[in-house]
């Protein structure tokens, strides 16, 4: 096959938030700029999934973005200190600072295109947020695009590697999904801006939150961190029209919905979750209850994980059926800015309310992987180790370190916009060179049409669920997380026999999954080894046999890149740039959200 | 339940056991393309399967339809599922540029 090629000054890989601004901030920079999206721009990628708000400081809503009745209690230094404490302190405090910093503006130009495209986005002052849906995040976003006719876009296009000349990224090699048509993206530097990895079963995100960018990033040299570090949520299991929705969450939250589960086993015992005004949380600070709640209710499921497994119902038995109606149909009201009549998203929530109400008044739900803290390791400038190669946004590490209580929207943003002008400043001054691997990852793009039988990726990405559903879940032991390791390397080992069903490349969703799982299962293999190796708990690393926060033994970060055709491992400790670090253990990760992070909230 | 997908080689028919009640069109093209048949060619990469993207759609007995979204009724003996237009790129998979 002929390859085509495209030729720009930075080449930016994603399809949401960091790659519209990385892209938009580098062609203000005089750079030519080419975006590649392995879906449509603006209806792919992670942000369409949002729950449904994002925040910075009260101060600097008022002052950026024009809120002035933003909570001016909600600090720029109570921001950083949340950022840094919910990170269990491994975050790179120099870019959580550059978050707090950068966000405001690039949230202000983000709003811009979000009342030039009509979006609704509402502003809450209390929490300084604003409250939107993934939709309308989508649709401003390619609107920011769209104003920006420069860029070329091309979509439905899947990046399979970045392309180096001796050891410099000079582009991407990529297909697209459609007629199969390899093209080489030659550029004078590169951003990742592809998201993060998740490997279960159950899916709250977009369909390939497959580690594409840290993968790609990995095999072009660059550094890996934080890779154990995996955020859930409450998911609905069942019923079936409803599998994989975030929708748990916000009924967790009093302020949108007005019933209050009580959370059982599948064998109807009580998750208990203490009433105890130490675990209070702000309405900023929301988020942390998602680490409470995996901590409390994990905790409780977990004597039964070998017979229940990660799953768990919110019981609603102790409201009347009209109650449980009526307050769907209050929610659903809150939603109509956003959502056709009655429902959220494809959900019908009076036929939702109807089956809880038929199951007992109890609805199934598990803890859904929503954002892989881990990623690419990224100076303040978000380049990476390869020069010439930059990320942002969840494709990186060492924002969040163990645990994102902020936003991942704002995140995208934030550094998208740093990411882009530092590619194009890079840029300027790099010529265009000829990629010395672009045979060798032709060849590895190509190799699974050569082979007349072999593994599936079908069923290698089953089986990769299936290991970490096992092992690397939410709630860990040391036990099943050595025998999940030894089975992801197994894997990881056996994809070189990949095969495929069919030899045509009209969309061969196969061939798009042969990519994907060596991927995955290259970030799936580093998280399980990182989180073996981290003999205590912190933030979203619930260990059971390790209960501890041990800041003395484990105050560090993993960190993993390949060298030869192997990993190589090391650790690296936070510094101390803006705020002291506190080496005292904690006896939970629970006690540790209470002292450290919501006692100074 | 018998499932027919009108594929580019013509009519395929599948035997798709009821998973759930409420099953969606996209949970049985899941199944036949997980279980049955790897070559079956759908739309999803970077799907949302939430009604978001709105990139899925199929035709379901004639009627076009979300395939992440639309249910397959509990006692439904046999469904067709066909492309959403002419344009056709592979089995389900159709041009919408």
């Amino acid at each position: 096959m002929t390859m085509h090629t495209v030729v720009s000054d930075v080449l930016v890989i994603g399809g949401a938030g960091s790659a519209v601004m990385s892209a938009v901030s580098a062609l203000r920079q005089g750079a030519s700029v080419t975006l590649v999206s392995k879906g449509k721009v603006g209806k792919s990628g992670n942000t369409i999934m949002i729950g449904g708000s994002f925040g910075i400081d009260g101060e600097s809503a008022r002052s950026f973005c024009g809120e002035p009745e933003a909570n001016q209690e909600y600090t720029r230094a109570k921001l950083f200190h949340k950022l840094v404490t919910s990170a269990f302190q491994i975050g790179d405090q120099r870019i959580e600072r550059h978050f707090v910093d950068e966000a405001p503006r690039a949230v202000a130009e983000l709003l811009g295109w979000v009342k030039d495209s009509g979006q609704i986005f509402k502003f809450m002052p209390k929490a300084s947020r604003w409250r939107t849906s993934g939709r309308a995040f989508g649709n401003a976003l390619r609107h920011g695009l769209k104003a920006h006719p420069a860029i070329r876009v091309f979509e439905d296009t899947m990046v399979t590697d970045v392309l180096t000349s001796g050891g410099t990224a000079c582009g991407a090699l990529g297909f697209d999904v459609y007629s199969g048509q390899m093209t080489c993206f030659k550029a004078k530097s590169v951003v990742l801006a592809t998201g993060g990895y998740q490997p279960f079963s159950l899916q709250n995100s977009i369909s390939d939150m497959t580690g594409d960018g840290i993968a790609m990033a990995l095999r072009a040299g660059a550094a890996a961190v934080d890779m154990e570090f995996l955020l859930f949520i409450g998911t609905i299991l069942e019923p079936f029209y409803a599998k994989g929705s975030l929708l748990p969450y916000l009924l967790s939250i009093p302020a949108m919905f007005s019933l209050r589960p009580k959370m059982t086993a599948l064998d109807g015992e009580e998750l208990p979750f203490p009433d105890d005004p130490r675990y209070r949380v702000k309405p900023a600070d929301a988020k942390v209850n998602k680490l409470l709640m995996a901590y409390f209710y994990g905790k409780g499921m977990w004597p039964n994980w070998d017979t229940y497994g990660n799953a768990f119902y919110y019981d609603y038995s102790a409201y009347g059926d009209e109650e449980i109606r009526q307050a769907f149909r209050a929610f659903a009201d809150s939603q109509k800015s956003w959502h056709r009549p009655g429902r959220y998203h494809r959900i019908d929530l009076q036929q939702l309310a109807g089956d809880i109400i038929a199951n007992r008044k109890r609805l199934k739900v598990g803890f859904g992987n929503e954002y892989s803290m881990g990623g690419v390791v990224v100076a303040p400038t978000f380049a990476t180790d390869v020069p010439g190669l930059y990320a942002a946004g969840e494709v990186t590490g060492g924002m969040f370190g163990a645990f994102r209580s902020g936003d991942g929207l704002t995140e995208m943003l934030a550094q998208g916009a740093t990411a882009g002008k530092s590619a194009a400043d890079f840029a300027r001054t790099a010529p265009q060179a000829e990629a010395d691997d672009l045979a060798a990852k032709v060849a590895w793009l190509e190799a699974p049409f050569a082979r007349q039988e072999g593994l599936s990726p079908v069923d290698a990405l089953a089986k990769l669920h299936a290991i970490c559903d096992r092992g690397f879940n939410f709630y860990r032991s040391g036990a099943l997380l050595a025998r999940a390791y030894a089975e992801s390397q197994e894997l990881r080992a056996s994809l070189d026999t990949l095969a495929l069903a069919t030899s045509s490349r009209h969309y061969n969703l196969e061939w798009m999954q042969s990519v994907m799982v060596r991927n995955l299962a290259l970030c799936a293999e580093i998280g399980l080894h990182a989180a073996l190796e981290r003999k205590e708990s912190r933030g979203t690393h619930l260990r059971e046999d390790y209960p501890e926060v041990n800041n003395r033994d484990f105050l560090l970060s993993y960190t993993a890149r390949i060298q030869g055709d192997a990993l190589q491992y090391a650790t690296r400790a936070p510094q101390e740039v803006f705020l002291p670090l506190d080496r005292h253990n904690y006896p939970t990760v629970a006690d540790c959200i209470a002292q450290t992070i919501l006692e100074n909230a | 339940m018998k499932v027919q997908i009108m594929k580019s080689t013509g009519m395929q028919e599948y035997q798709v056991p009821t998973l759930s009640p409420s099953m969606t069109v996209m949970d049985v093209l899941d199944y036949v393309y997980t279980h049955l048949d790897h070559s079956l060619a759908y739309y999803r990469h970077s799907a949302c399967n939430q009604g978001i993207c709105a990139r899925c759609a199929v035709k379901l007995d004639g009627k076009t339809v979300l395939a992440c979204a639309a249910q397959v009724p509990e006692d439904t003996a046999s469904i067709v599922i066909a492309p959403s237009s002419d344009k056709v790129v592979r089995d389900l998979v159709v041009d919408r540029s």
